[in-house]
């Protein structure tokens, strides 16, 4: 497992928390990974021959598997079990990013008080979406949007140290995997490209933001998000770094930058904590903020793809009814993305939507590609 | 300073979150036991790493402080031989995930009184 880089911004881990957060990982892989075959083995033997005697017939989509694997004593205990890991990893981590707040909160005035490249820019009126406030989205109390104290950078912070450990320490020192990844996705399709502007969309911490800036020497990079403490802990971040961004509090289904403002829209896990309705017009303003030829590229959870059967898709919607996810089963099994694509004006001979690699890694990401035409 | 003062903050912020809250062992009690337990569990893991630093301080010097203690950086192959105790020890402690118990109540041994009243008959 990778460890994080020491940014000034990172809140450090104790060594009893360390120790707490190697144990919580590893408690995740033992359910995620080596017990899923049990599970498996549970739908096949007792849940599948249940299901085809009570329904005469095989299970056809997630929610007819729901009906006999919910029943089973084994899923219960497993369901229970991740929640309930869920609940203490993320507890154990905003313990830890909580005894520290008051330095953070410090650090992140100097950085923005000494700011060299970057900017930082909110806007306390602007009204939260429903579908990322109605509920804390993945179980995070507060969810993104928990002040604490003036100035508070908690969220973000909490969020860049709990995607890491969540990650299995997968996603790289700077715990950039995603960003990483939308790089190499847009040199090796799209290696022509010489943007001036790039603007990832629902940036959250700024982590997969950064990468752009390295990407494309020159390009002005921007980040929006909705959260506040999570941008200000962006904008420090990126300070600490030294690495030059633009950040802004603003809806990506709505945005304040003028009509073909960007050579290169992203968004990174976006989607999935939006709205069916809001993943039509954030592909709506996608197209009004390219330039003609610009691209677009979204990432998201690869298993849209991967999980095919109906168990695979019932054991991947998880995440809605137990780790408060709502539109998460909807958007991975649901929607007719490309649809919604060609409606917000992107043509089908543009459309790609395919998995993306993590360069150098064994994990990948769903993502859907589009060139705006006209150039 | 002028942050939160940390009693006030320790008040202030939720720890339970905002949602559905699924009941899937039938019983909240269960929930909240089972949530209890693996806490403890993670506890006695962390216990075990302090122990493990302890004891390998002790291997280098005769005296050490606590700031000894959150000072040790354990080595690669520390981290491994950790990681390897970790697992065996979730190993052992999910053991009832990793056995066939059967769950309906004529394959739990209903059976078994009959065995009772056979060896206490003359």
């Amino acid at each position: 497992m990778q460890s994080l880089a020491l940014h000034p911004m990172l809140p450090r881990q104790s060594s009893e928390e360390q120790s707490r957060h190697a144990f919580l990982v590893d408690f995740k892989n033992m359910l995620s990974r080596d017990l899923s075959g049990r599970l498996q083995g549970v739908y096949e033997t007792e849940a599948l021959p249940e299901f085809r005697k009570r329904f005469n017939r095989d299970p056809e989509t997630r929610q007819d598997v729901a009906k006999v694997m919910r029943e089973q004593p084994f899923y219960q205990i497993w369901s229970a079990l991740n929640r309930v890991q869920q609940e203490l990893y993320v507890d154990s981590t905003a313990d830890c990013v909580e005894r520290q707040l008051p330095g953070l909160i410090d650090k992140y005035k100097d950085l923005k008080k000494n700011a060299k490249h970057g900017t930082l820019e909110l806007s306390p009126e602007l009204k939260i979406p429903r579908y990322i406030s109605a509920v804390d989205i993945h179980c995070i109390p507060g969810g993104y949007f928990l002040e604490l104290a003036e100035d508070d950078v908690y969220a973000g912070a909490r969020y860049d140290i709990g995607s890491f450990i969540f990650g299995r320490g997968e996603r790289g020192p700077l715990n950039d995997a995603r960003g990483q990844t939308g790089v190499d996705f847009l040199k090796k399709n799209y290696p022509d490209l010489k943007p001036k502007r790039i603007l990832d969309l629902g940036c959250a911490s700024g982590m997969n933001t950064l990468p752009y800036v390295a990407a494309y020497p020159g390009a002005e990079v921007y980040g929006i998000d909705v959260s506040a403490p999570c941008l200000r802990y962006a904008h420090a971040r990126a300070e600490a770094l030294d690495i030059p961004c633009h950040f802004s509090q603003q809806s990506a289904e709505h945005t304040t930058f003028e009509d073909g403002s960007f050579d290169i829209v992203v968004s990174h896990i976006l989607f999935h904590e939006t709205s069916r309705k809001a993943v039509g017009t954030i592909l709506r303003e996608c197209h009004r903020l390219l330039k003609p030829g610009g691209v677009m590229l979204h990432l998201d959870v690869p298993r849209r793809l991967t999980a095919t059967t109906p168990y695979d898709q019932f054991v991947a919607d998880w995440d809605t009814m137990n780790n408060n996810e709502p539109f998460w089963g909807t958007f991975l099994f649901d929607i007719d993305i490309r649809k919604l694509a060609l409606e917000a004006g992107f043509a089908e001979s543009q459309l790609k939507e395919t998995l993306a690699n993590v360069p150098g890694g064994k994990m990948n990401y769903w993502a859907l590609a589009a060139t705006k035409a006209g150039a | 300073m002028n942050a939160v003062p940390p009693k006030k903050r320790a008040q202030s912020r939720p720890r339970i979150p905002k949602g559905y809250r699924p009941n899937n062992l039938g019983d909240p009690h269960v929930e909240r036991v089972l949530s209890i337990t693996m806490a403890v569990a993670t506890e006695v893991s962390v216990l075990h790493d302090k122990i493990d630093t302890m004891a390998r301080l002790s291997e280098s010097q005769s005296k050490f402080s606590i700031a000894d203690i959150e000072a040790y950086e354990p080595t690669a192959e520390v981290k491994a031989e950790r990681e390897k105790w970790r697992k065996d020890y979730l190993q052992r402690l999910l053991r009832i995930m990793w056995e066939d118990i059967p769950d309906a109540p004529e394959a739990r041994g209903t059976s078994y009184s009959g065995v009772v009243r056979e060896v206490s008959g003359e």
